[in-house]
């Protein structure tokens, strides 16, 4: 199994932790890709330390200035991930889980289905299957 | 090419790579590799790391396993051309401390600050300029003020990657197509620092802020041309701005010939070979490591304990009045070898830092002790931070082997580190003796003193400091199967050397007089430790010039083993207002020696104000010409009862100006006897002995006799050392104050300290009120986390709450309670058997 | 089961609304029933800068055909409006229906028209999302969240309407604030002098409006105190 989780803040070691800790399965392959609005993810990496505390193994690939959702789609196809798990930043006034460009992207892609869960601090995309 | 052509090669070069580097950047990738940034892949590499017991996840050693031949040979290639950099850059010091001596060093590491080879030299700083770069990691170096091909950093700060801040290192990193893939360094011990008082490592200071100067982790050049600001600014904080320039161009020198064999390397056999050696040098190192404790000790709890003392009490030109007291080290030690091979060290019951320079940083502590460990369970080339990865520290919070305080003074952490890993010879001989790895088991290393230092106006009229590396020779501990090495080495340097003395004349206004192996001075045993030596200076043709001392003085830091004797303690021995000139001019004899301090010989050659002192500190004192200063450097502790040691042994002391013949008998029980006074042998004592085997015969079993008469239970012992205790009538103020500190900073080994004794409770050690006050001052001090890069390594030293990380086992665990008496190393490692 | 909000520009009764002359702030589509044909039925909630007169709107509101205009009791702003309008002036609300999501709330504010639904997932969420965008050119999801139950559809609303017409601005206000902070759990997740300094009245001005909110309410149930 292979897990994407896309990074666009720093801050968001609760979502990485609710990912790590009750989507992937232990010894599931990890990409963290970091979107140009996070320089960098080393003070999470420390922080959560996602084999020692979860058991994943994982790389951390950044995502190039200027991509756009179809660099994304490429990536989960070329890797086959199972999933794509994006952190929830912000809730709208309603308590939902705000949508921001780049998960609406994805969310109405036509390249890529599956099931789609709303966690307390991320939002899964799982059972992914892509289309041509 | 000429070497302007290979400058300006290599700055367009430069450029080139920064543009690369510059274009990955503004796509939002790092420099790390594969568009990580460096913190990110640092990160990475120790949560991998910890997670898999494995260095960066490595279980496999693909490239060793595959064509181990081609592996040797690259890594061969690359430690080749690390000790290459530095015997042709040490050329170019004006420094008889790194051009006579060698105290430099270069090493080669990862991306993330790991040290894959190291060059020889003072092979501390295997991990200091690891710490260095790690922290330059962890404060976003790479946004801030960057991190670019081309670029010059230097640091000394302690609290960041060093062992005190006159060894001021060079960083710089290499780049491939983008891509940072290694860091060099080098790093080298200069003469001043532009401390409160002249020399390397001054001892007046109460706090750092008399330290010199510090530089913490900076960029000083880019395009690997110096900034001028850097330029403009370090010579104007030391006494010796020339001696610095050219020590900062060795350093680049070497640094510079390491990187070009870096690119040469990835030019013939490809970046990835490179990065895959890297990774595998290193989790290689980690197993060899291992591997070679699980061959050579048993699991199991090794404790003891070292001191040292630290006397000022009395003290001229100390910078603050309520530092002019005296401190005693107190360093118990544990270590805890699992059956897995992990090793921890742990200084639990440490007592406080005090307003000294022998404070030390977790970087100190942590360079020093590896140092020691890469001469006993590493002694090959496959010195890197594989090691590093095999063991963990605990150094108290607040104590003087951690500090974390704005105030510590550290530029001589040495005197307390070298001090404190004195029992860490012991746990891993006593390991040694028990698996039958006899050949390599030691008594101890030499105290790495004298120190002679001191500057003011010399005999060129100008501005000058000297700090004598005389020191990098000493005598070394005596081994189980032969004597110790005398005047061999220092511990932080086994390439050390004395120097020639006509090269240090070059530098110091003090010629000498004599220099001769010391008698006496290696601690007596069955294995003798080796003699140190001494050099006898004057002074001539100075102004205002100051000079002083530094080591150990009442207290031997090394106890010897196995019924070995320590070394020799330490003394201070001055002569000012001589009349040296008149004995020159009227050619009488004067003292070129001071062989028997008991004797008076030195008294009776020369008139003047003689201070002759059991101690080994002092602060600056002015000197003039013709003054005269001894210069004694320490030998190394013995091994196993002296009354085993082969009587011929003995003789052969004598003739070798180890051992005074009237010491022959009092400590060895062998009697000789003089046949002739003028032969000479290869020593300065004179004269001709012969051995009375009969007689010897005879003295020895008398001596049995003697022991087996005033020998006495434990038991007995124990009631009457304990009656000290609880009464504290006759114990000094000083030792009192060391107790009470240590039980202050630590209710592990205070309660440890009170069932051990057998004391109530509540019980502490009366002290003075300025012994007292003393203590208050420095607890109430307060901490500021001054260690502040957050590595996995660092977690481990800090993580101090109200238990300790590292399990403390003087009061609730014994070796009993490891695995039990049949238990041998398991096999839940699967270390390479390839060290 | 996925809640979603969306929003798209302005449109068919919405805009119209928006395009009188009178300053709109929000409309609210309350409940829709099928007439027959392409026509439907609408009740919206409208709401108004400033009061404005039942004669003025009804004159503003020609082009629709207008069935009733009631203003609420105590808030002068809001008028209840029943109208007859072609489906396609309910488009959103259509299409929503016609591809099976559950329409929750369609309020048109801020030159556009937020929508509430429910969809069963993801691919059903693309179709929905498809077909809105297909008619209405660019949808902007805001946010989703999964549920289990579908709640309450649009037009179940029915005590909400009641109720908060009988409440002023200023009272709506207090009363959110301090159920939205936990004034009304047990037990209680924060305290009055916390909720007055949220809003930043004082303590007495707090409790007076809460207190007249029972009292309004109680009205609501009982009927006028005698």
């Amino acid at each position: 199994m292979t897990t994407i989780i896309i990074i666009k803040s720093v801050e968001h070691h609760a979502s990485v932790r609710e990912i790590l800790g009750s989507v992937v399965d232990d010894g599931e392959r990890v990409y963290f890709l970091r979107l140009p609005t996070v320089r960098c993810l080393g003070p999470l990496i420390q922080e959560v330390n996602p084999m020692i505390n979860y058991g994943v193994d994982y790389t951390i690939t950044p995502l190039p200035e200027g991509y756009d959702v179809s660099t994304l789609v490429e990536f989960a196809t070329e890797f086959d991930a199972n999933r794509i798990c994006i952190g929830i930043s912000d809730r709208t006034l309603t308590g939902k889980a705000r949508i921001d460009d780049l998960t609406q992207s994805i969310l109405l892609h036509d390249d890529i289905s599956g099931d789609f869960v709303v966690g307390e601090h991320a939002i899964i995309l799982e059972e992914l299957e892509y289309g041509d | 090419m000429s070497p302007s052509d290979r400058a300006d090669d290599r700055r367009t070069e430069a450029r080139r790579e920064k543009e690369a580097v510059r274009e990955k950047r503004r796509r939002g990738e790092g420099i790390g590799w594969n568009g990580r940034t460096l913190r990110e892949q640092l990160a990475e590499l120790e949560d991998k790391t910890e997670a898999t017991d494995h260095y960066c996840g490595l279980s496999e050693l693909e490239l060793k396993n595959e064509d181990p031949i081609r592996y040797e040979q690259l890594y061969a290639r690359l430690r080749g051309d690390l000790v290459t950099a530095r015997e042709t850059s040490k050329e170019v010091s004006a420094t008889p401390i790194v051009e006579q001596e060698g105290e430099l060093c270069y090493g080669l590491f990862t991306p993330e600050g790991d040290s894959i080879a190291v060059s020889t030299g003072i092979i501390v700083h295997v991990h200091t300029m690891s710490e260095a770069i790690k922290f330059m990691i962890n404060h976003d170096y790479e946004e801030s003020p960057g991190i670019e091909p081309g670029d010059i950093f230097v640091n000394n700060d302690p609290h960041v990657g060093d062992v005190h801040p006159c060894d001021l290192m060079t960083i710089i990193p290499i780049f491939h197509e983008g891509e940072l893939i290694a860091w060099v360094g080098g790093v080298n011990h200069v003469i001043d620092t532009g401390a409160i008082g002249p020399g390397s490592m001054n001892v007046s200071q109460a706090s750092r802020f008399g330290d010199g100067a510090y530089y913490t982790a900076r960029k000083i050049g880019e395009n690997f041309d110096l900034y001028n600001s850097w330029k403009k600014e370090y010579p104007a904080k030391t006494r010796t701005p020339d001696f610095l320039k050219l020590d900062e161009r060795t350093r680049m020198t070497g640094c510079l010939m390491i990187r070009h064999s870096v690119k040469e390397m990835i030019a013939e056999h490809g970046v990835e070979t490179f990065k895959q050696l890297s990774r595998e040098a290193v989790e290689d190192g980690r197993r060899g490591f291992r591997s070679r404790i699980k061959k050579t000790m048993l699991p199991g709890t090794y404790r003891g304990a070292s001191f040292v003392d630290a006397l000022y009490e009395g003290q001229e030109n100390v910078t603050r009045e309520y530092a002019q007291e005296n401190h005693i080290m107190h360093a118990p030690s544990e270590l805890h070898i699992r059956e897995d091979g992990t090793f921890q060290v742990s200084f639990e019951g440490a007592n406080k830092w005090g307003w000294h320079p022998f404070n030390c940083t977790p970087a100190a502590i942590q360079g020093g002790i590896w140092v020691m460990l890469t001469q006993t369970v590493i002694p090959n080339e496959l010195v890197n931070d594989g090691a590093y990865y095999a063991c963990d520290f605990h150094l108290p919070v607040g104590s003087w082997a951690n500090t974390q305080n704005t105030e510590t003074a550290h530029a001589y952490a040495w005197h307390f580190l070298v001090s404190a890993w004195a029992p860490l010879w012991q746990h891993l001989s006593r390991g040694y003796f028990a698996r039958g790895f006899w050949e390599e088991i030691n008594a101890g290393n030499a105290n790495t003193s004298n120190w002679l230092q001191g500057g003011g106006i010399d005999q060129f009229d100008k501005l000058h400091a000297v700090n004598s590396f005389e020191s990098a020779c000493e005598g070394v501990g005596a081994r189980y199967v032969e004597d110790g090495e005398p005047h061999a080495s220092a511990v932080w340097n086994p390439e050390g050397d004395m120097g020639d003395a006509e090269a240090w004349e070059t530098v110091e206004p003090l010629p000498f007089l004599g220099r001769a192996v010391k008698p006496n001075t290696g601690g007596v045993g069955r294995r003798a430790g080796g003699a140190g030596f001494e050099s006898m200076r004057t002074v001539k043709d100075v102004s205002r010039w100051l000079l002083y001392e530094m080591g150990n003085g009442y207290m031997t830091s090394d106890g010897g083993l196995f019924g070995g004797y320590p070394a020799a303690s330490g003394y201070i021995l001055n002569a000012r207002n001589t009349d040296l000139e008149e004995r020159f001019e009227n050619r009488d004899d004067y003292p070129q020696h001071d062989l028997d301090p008991e004797s008076g010989d030195f008294e009776s050659k020369i008139d003047g104000d003689v201070t002759r002192r059991p101690e080994g500190i002092s602060t600056p004192k002015e000197f003039d010409d013709y003054d005269m200063y001894l210069n004694y450097l320490r030998g190394g502790s013995g091994l196993g009862d002296p009354l085993e040691r082969d009587p011929e042994d003995v003789l052969a002391d004598i003739h070798d100006g180890y051992v005074l013949p009237r010491h022959a008998e009092d400590a060895y029980g062998v009697i000789v006897e003089k046949v002739d006074d003028e032969a000479r042998h290869n020593s300065a004592v004179q004269g001709e002995w012969e051995l009375d085997a009969d007689a010897t015969e005879q003295l020895r079993e008398e001596r049995m006799r003697e022991r087996a008469e005033t020998a006495q239970p434990v038991s007995e012992w124990y009631a009457e050392e304990r009656e000290r205790i609880r009464n504290g009538d006759d114990l000094i103020d000083d030792v009192k104050k060391t107790y009470e500190s240590s039980m202050r900073m630590s209710t592990q080994f205070a309660t440890f300290f009170r069932d051990f004794w057998e004391l109530p409770d509540e019980f502490g050690f009366d002290l003075s009120k300025k012994a007292q006050k003393s203590l208050d001052n420095r607890f109430d001090s307060g901490l500021r986390p001054m260690w502040d890069s957050p590595t996995r390594g660092h977690k481990t030293w800090l993580d101090v709450g109200d238990e300790p990380y590292v399990p403390y086992t003087w009061t609730d665990r014994s070796i009993r309670d490891l695995s039990g008496p049949e238990s041998t190393f398991g096999d839940r490692e699967q270390a390479a058997d390839d060290d | 089961m996925l809640r979603i909000e969306f929003q798209v520009k302005l449109a068919g009764i919405s805009s119209h609304l928006f395009d009188i002359d009178e300053p709109v702030k929000s409309i609210e589509i309350d409940n829709a029933l099928p007439v027959s044909g392409d026509m439907v039925f609408l009740f919206l909630s409208v709401k108004f800068d400033s009061e404005v007169t039942v004669d003025r709107l009804s004159e503003e509101l020609s082009s629709i055909e207008v069935v009733d205009v009631t203003q609420a009791e105590l808030n002068p702003q809001i008028y209840y409006l029943g109208v007859m309008a072609q489906l396609s002036d309910a488009s959103v609300l259509s299409l929503l229906t016609e591809n099976q999501a559950i329409p929750h709330r369609i309020v048109g504010k801020n030159a556009h028209l937020e929508v509430m639904a429910s969809v069963r997932d993801w691919n059903h969420l693309k179709e929905v999302a498809d077909a809105i965008e297909t008619e209405h050119g660019s949808l902007e999801l805001l946010g989703t969240t999964q549920t289990d139950s579908i709640g309450f559809p649009l037009g179940s609303n029915k005590l909400k309407q009641s109720m908060s017409g009988k409440l002023s601005e200023e009272q709506l206000d207090v009363l959110e604030t301090a159920y939205r902070m936990g004034y009304f759990k047990v037990p209680q997740e924060v305290t009055a002098e916390e909720i007055a300094s949220e809003l930043d009245i004082s303590r007495s001005t707090l409790s007076a409006r809460l207190r007249r909110v029972e009292h309004n309410f109680c009205a609501l149930l009982f009927g006028p105190q005698e």
